[in-house]
């Protein structure tokens, strides 16, 4: 698709006969935001390094802006803002004196681009504190400050909310997302607080294993597989074959308790009752039901919650 | 760019109290020689010999250390403060931010040989023999050549202990060594060819050994521990990739 910002095919990282990274197909189209979830380990951070050159790729391939990393890396940075893992500065300087260097090698921002990008995040410019001073959040928000100190076309933000207080998440959700709607930037980030995702990401990749297990839309997402019915009904097996003879059904899943979920979005509960009532198999429950990201997390990745 | 990379490392080194510490042991090799000079007796003039001193003290006793200590500092920072992935994606190549820092570390010492001049001239006026301007402007260069000379000696050092996380302060204890053992060489043919005191032939007319062949030998010692920097350099930095780089 030519609106795509950023397309992997196949990426693949191994350390030494272990795969960070495996197969992993990406595409992150422009002006969205993108949420890589997964837990802690999972590759989120190696598949971020590899988009951005820091970490050599052992198979597949990088597109961005339409054409391979290859030979185009420096180019493509230039037009990328990046916030990996825990924002790591000078802690002898100040935050306007630690951008003031990355702006001065960077040698083409905007003359009040330090003011500016602090104002953003809600550091104060004239602050006299020093980088070693600074609480969590407030070196996430110089992270994503240096990230946007050279108004880039995309950011890659590991982890942006990590670390920030309740009110700090708020501001810089607000923040990100009008950075997407406002100024069209596209955004990948990878997160592990699902709520936060829910409110923000218009895509979703979910990789667990280095293995990306779904990427969808969350609109998408939530009506294909958040959203399914629950059958509460004896014996399950037999009901499971009428199913899929009789009303074609193939997404399903029996749960511990022998229920059965079906995520199927073209499937009515009518259709169900009147099969099943027709046979003569009784029906102790049936309900339609939504799922969080969370559960649908669990689901995906056969485990526990993401934290 | 390189321009632009020497001038980040000068603003990175604001308020870094490691750089006192170079100041800091000039000083105290100036208490030192001047506690010296109280028990020996004068050469040619007073001001001279203790320039002399001076200049060997801080050669042997203070200049290894506090170069490696503030240079490997540098290097390891970058690691330690994980701050080089934000350069990384600049781009900036880690091999040119490594050019940089070794060019700052040359200033550096320069400045502090510059310093160390400041407190000789303090001297000569305090004690009322301060020598005639040509001479001091002869000091000054042998000392900031001194000093320009002696990083050159210790950089491999620098650059091979610089890499491994932490692990500069053992960098930092092998040139002190380095150069103490200065002391041991000053009368032997190995004052030739020791990173320290090789420069001495050139700039000292009472440590070093003039003659033609001590010149040869002093200038081919010189020239073998800039390759020898360059060789440990290609080893440690230059075949690393940015992928590779740290960040990792």
């Amino acid at each position: 698709m030519d609106n795509l910002i950023i397309e992997t095919k196949g990426l693949t990282k191994y350390y030494g006969n272990t795969a960070a990274v495996r197969d992993v197909d990406l595409h992150v189209r422009k002006g969205e935001i993108y949420a890589l979830l997964g837990r802690n380990g999972a590759g989120k951070t190696t598949i971020m390094k590899m988009l951005l050159g820091l970490s050599s790729i052992s198979k597949g391939s990088i597109h961005m802006f339409g054409k391979p990393l290859d030979g185009n890396k420096k180019e493509f940075l230039g037009r990328i803002g990046v916030m990996i893992e825990t924002p790591g500065f000078y802690p002898n300087l100040t935050a306007a004196e630690n951008l003031e260097i990355l702006a001065d090698l960077r040698g083409y921002v905007k003359r009040n681009a330090i003011e500016e990008s602090l104002e953003k995040v809600g550091l104060p410019y004239q602050d006299k504190k020093l980088f070693s001073e600074f609480s969590l959040g407030m070196k996430q928000r110089l992270g994503i400050a240096a990230a946007i100190i050279h108004d880039p076309e995309v950011l890659i933000l590991d982890e942006p909310i990590n670390g920030l207080d309740p009110i700090g998440v708020m501001e810089t959700r607000n923040f990100i997302r009008a950075l997407s709607q406002d100024y069209g930037k596209t955004i990948l980030l990878s997160s592990h607080i699902l709520s936060e995702i829910e409110l923000l990401a218009d895509s979703i990749g979910i990789i667990d294993k280095g293995i990306l297990l779904e990427e969808s839309s969350y609109e998408e997402l939530k009506r294909r597989n958040m959203h399914y019915i629950l059958l509460s009904v004896e014996p399950a097996e037999t009901v499971i074959h009428m199913l899929e003879e009789e009303l074609h059904v193939k997404d399903y899943r029996v749960t511990g308790k022998g229920d059965i979920q079906i995520f199927d979005t073209g499937i009515q509960t009518r259709d169900i009752v009147r099969l099943l009532a027709g046979r003569n198999i009784y029906v102790d429950a049936i309900n339609k039901c939504s799922d969080s990201l969370e559960d649908y997390f669990k689901r995906m990745t056969g485990g526990e919650g993401i934290g | 760019m390189m321009r632009r990379l020497i001038r980040a490392e000068l603003k990175k080194l604001k308020r870094q109290k490691i750089v006192c510490v170079g100041y800091l042991s000039i000083l105290f090799s100036f208490a030192v020689t001047c506690a010296q000079l109280i028990h020996v007796s004068a050469g040619t003039s007073e001001w001279e010999n203790f320039a002399e001193m001076f200049f060997y003290n801080n050669a042997v006793l203070f200049l290894p250390f506090t170069i490696a200590l503030t240079g490997g500092y540098m290097i390891d920072q970058e690691y330690a403060k994980d701050t080089l992935k934000n350069l990384l994606v600049i781009p900036v190549r880690w091999q040119e931010v490594v050019k940089a820092k070794v060019a700052v570390m040359f200033l550096l010492m320069i400045r502090m040989g510059m310093f160390g001049t400041v407190l000789l001239m303090a001297a000569g006026i305090v004690s009322g023999n301060c020598p005639d301007a040509f001479f001091v402007a002869g000091t000054c260069v042998k000392a900031l050549a001194g000093n320009v000379c002696i990083t050159l000696g210790i950089l491999p050092v620098i650059l091979w202990y610089g890499r491994d996380g932490g692990k500069y302060i053992w960098g930092s204890i092998l040139s002190m060594l380095i150069g103490v053992s200065g002391v041991f060489v000053i009368n032997g043919e190995a004052v030739y060819w020791h990173p320290v005191t090789a420069c001495f032939t050139f700039l000292s007319d009472v440590y070093g050994r003039k003659s033609a062949a001590g010149y040869v030998k002093s200038g081919a010692a010189i020239i073998l521990y800039i390759l020898l920097g360059i060789l440990v350099y290609r080893v440690r930095y230059a075949k690393e990739n940015s992928a590779a780089s740290g960040a990792e």
